[in-house]
């Protein structure tokens, strides 16, 4: 009891220094209507500050995440490799039943199996922005949640299962009797470049997402309509792998994968134009928080 | 959206400043999202900004509204609902950026709005506390005060490691308002907080409130109970359809909010009438004034704009100071009348009003939906009516005792 007395008594002390500490050294803060870009260098400072702020909190935010996840499902991490073993299940079953597949330079099975797992990577960073704007949506509009933060949180998510599924794929290729070759190295890079370009697009729609449903809608139709065109269950045709910038990283995952061309030759310049498209998504992000995000406040 | 730009016009002691703070908002999502997009497609490719002309389902809902709080100081905002009130609280909070004017505030801010709302339900209070205290940029040794902190305000005892979805909402109130109380505010922003929650959390939250003042720190606080408002606050902002409507001391602000309730009250049964009831004549059937123990006669002409099926109608008989009803009359049959004018006809007999003046108020109500489509007398003066009796021992002694009525009895040994 007394011990309990005397941390607390060291405690109300500390809150009390806490306490002068904030109320001797003030900040001043000014908001106006006027708009952002009219003063490019106090919008990259707030930018920087709040990209500083949602580095330090996206770590907590993720793991918090998790947990809530985890106590609010029962199959928990079973749904990351749900899709990629019924895939490869499916098309085990189509190969035995002789039904005609597409050709591929690999095993269907193989093929078919690593198309899905690395579109879920895509399919999850497209939808990863919407979704955590809006699972933070009181934090956002409510305590002045950096934008930032939570896709922070989104993006080591996605990172996290993409490796989970990554490490299955190597598991089932071996039982497939597919090797993995050397280039499996580069499949983080192709991994990556994907990952980026679909959450520069996902952050574009999202703040628009987040006071009109059409926008959710539509990003799960355009999701299926860019797994056509993409060589996820079958090879594309060169006139529309041209136009489609995931044709070739998932073309680049799978060689990684099984001893194709090297993934950097596609995947690193895609990397950085990915990285410049998130750049332009991000500006977009904040720009559009006071006029689309308040407008759920 | 925190611009820093000279700001001279507020004196130095004050510590949250808002000058003629103006909001636009869209009254529908969709639409007001297609309005953000082109502002946000406008500000991205350097377009010049929009005129201040409100766009379709606009409206402004604070319009050239100033405020200002000093140090240890507390302001109530108060109005009707959709006055204004938490909006302003969101600006001043930097949560809303204003269409026009400016905030400056000096300090650390907390808005306590919607108790409860940011609460994942699947963790911990302990694990919702420390998101929040990460949120607010607190390092592990803040972070550790903080969570004790909050743990000490919310008393929820175990439960503070229990997922909040297995919370009461009075234990949810308790957390949410902890965690914004403990992060120790310069500034703090309070809407409607103080409605949930038992009587023990309220007792709290206003020790806190005061505890705040006393070492200096700075109030807005947006509520209906006039109890709390008038207790918490020196000052008081009187909201009304966006502008401020009466500012001064927090008495004096209910006071103004309690007229101007009085005010729509009446406007708002006035405008929701359909028809008018006056009174023709109430008095002898041969046209002379009513006189005690005889026949009386009653006319009312109605007029109404639409036919109402399921009507009623009747009336009372008041004192002239209107402060006592004496009797009345209701006719409680269901009845048809079509729009347009017509008229009520009623016999008395016999009149039991003693000899005096009186007034009468009319009613025409809906019966299955029990709502008022005319009246006469209520909201504006009673028409009067004299009852005259010849001077007898009988009706001088009614009046020498102020009997208005008078009562038909038998009498027996």
């Amino acid at each position: 009891m007394e011990s309990r007395s005397q941390s607390r008594s060291e405690i109300d002390a500390e809150a009390a220094e806490l306490c002068r500490r904030r109320f001797t050294a003030p900040q001043e803060v000014i908001i106006t209507a006027q708009r952002e870009l009219k003063d490019p260098h106090s919008f990259a400072v707030r930018a920087a500050e709040d990209l500083g702020r949602s580095l330090s909190l996206a770590p907590t935010l993720f793991a918090m995440q998790l947990r809530s996840r985890r106590r609010a499902s029962l199959l928990g991490w079973l749904w990351l490799v749900l899709p990629t073993l019924a895939t490869m299940f499916i098309a085990l079953v189509l190969q035995r039943q002789s039904v005609p597949l597409p050709r591929t330079q690999m095993p269907y099975v193989a093929f078919a199996t690593i198309g899905i797992a690395v579109w879920q990577c895509a399919a999850e960073a497209l939808n990863m922005p919407l979704r955590q704007l809006s699972a933070h949506r009181f934090a956002i509009t409510r305590l002045n949640m950096p934008v930032e933060a939570p896709i922070f949180a989104g993006l080591i998510e996605v990172a996290l299962n993409s490796a989970i599924r990554s490490a299955l794929l190597l598991l089932i290729l071996l039982l497939l009797g597919v090797p993995p070759a050397p280039t499996v190295v580069g499949l983080p890079l192709a991994l990556a470049a994907l990952i980026l370009l679909a959450v520069a697009i996902g952050a574009l729609a999202a703040p628009v997402g987040m006071v009109v449903e059409d926008v959710s809608r539509g990003l799960a139709i355009i999701a299926a309509l860019w797994m056509i065109a993409t060589p996820v269950l079958y090879p594309v045709p060169d006139a529309v792998s041209t136009w489609n910038p995931a044709a070739p990283l998932v073309d680049s995952a799978r060689g990684s994968l099984t001893g194709g061309e090297f993934a950097g030759t596609a995947a690193l310049p895609m990397v950085f134009v990915s990285l410049a498209a998130l750049f332009v998504s991000w500006i977009w992000l904040r720009l559009a928080r006071p006029y689309l995000i308040d407008q759920v406040a | 959206m925190n611009n820093c730009a000279p700001f001279t016009s507020a004196p130095v002691d004050v510590r949250l400043h808002g000058e003629q703070l103006a909001l636009r908002r869209c009254r529908s999502p969709a639409v007001g999202a297609l309005h953000g997009l082109r502002d946000v497609v406008g500000e991205f490719a350097g377009l010049p900004p929009r005129s201040g002309q409100l766009r379709r389902h606009e409206f402004l809902a604070l319009d050239g509204v100033d405020v200002s709080v000093t140090r240890g100081e507390s302001l109530a905002v108060i109005g009707r609902n959709g006055a204004g009130k938490s909006t302003l609280l969101k600006v001043l909070g930097g949560l809303l950026k204003p269409s026009t004017g400016r905030v400056r505030r000096t300090g650390h801010v907390e808005t306590i709005i919607e108790l409860g709302g940011g609460l994942d339900p699947f963790l911990t209070a302990r694990e919702n506390c420390i998101i929040a205290g990460k949120l607010r940029g607190f390092d592990a040794v803040d972070l550790r005060h903080y969570v004790a902190d909050v743990e000490a305000f919310a008393e929820i005892g175990n439960a503070f490691d229990a997922p909040v979805c297995t919370y009461s909402s009075g234990m949810r109130a308790r957390l949410a308002f902890g965690l914004a109380a403990k992060a120790r505010p310069d500034i703090l922003l309070v809407d409607e907080a103080l409605a949930v929650g038992d009587h023990a959390f309220q007792r709290r939250c206003v020790e806190f409130i005061n505890q705040l003042l006393a070492q200096g720190g700075s109030l807005v606080f947006v509520s209906h109970n006039s109890f709390h408002v008038q207790t918490l606050c020196q000052r008081g902002l009187v909201l009304d359809a966006g502008r401020a409507h009466f500012t001064g001391s927090a008495v004096d602000a209910v006071r103004a909010m309690l007229d101007l309730s009085r005010e729509r009250k009446t406007e708002t049964a006035r405008s929701s009438r359909v028809g008018a009831l006056r009174l023709v004549r109430l008095g002898k059937l041969d046209g002379e004034p009513a006189a005690t123990g005889e026949p009386a006669e009653l006319i009312v002409e109605y007029r109404l704009d639409r036919d109402h099926e399921d009507v009623s109608w009747g009336f009372e008989v008041w004192t002239p100071d209107e402060q006592a009803c004496i009797a009345g009359a209701q006719q409680i049959e269901r009845r048809t009348l079509r729009a347009g004018t017509g008229l009520l006809r009623c016999v008395i007999d016999p009149l039991t009003l003693t000899d005096g003046r009186y007034v009468v108020k009319l009613n025409l109500s809906d019966m299955m939906a029990g709502t008022s489509i005319a009246l006469a007398g209520f909201e504006t003066a009673a028409a009067a009516f004299d009852v005259r009796t010849p001077a007898t021992v009988l009706s001088n002694y009614h009046v020498q005792r102020g009997q208005m009525t008078v009562l038909e009895v038998d009498w027996s040994d």
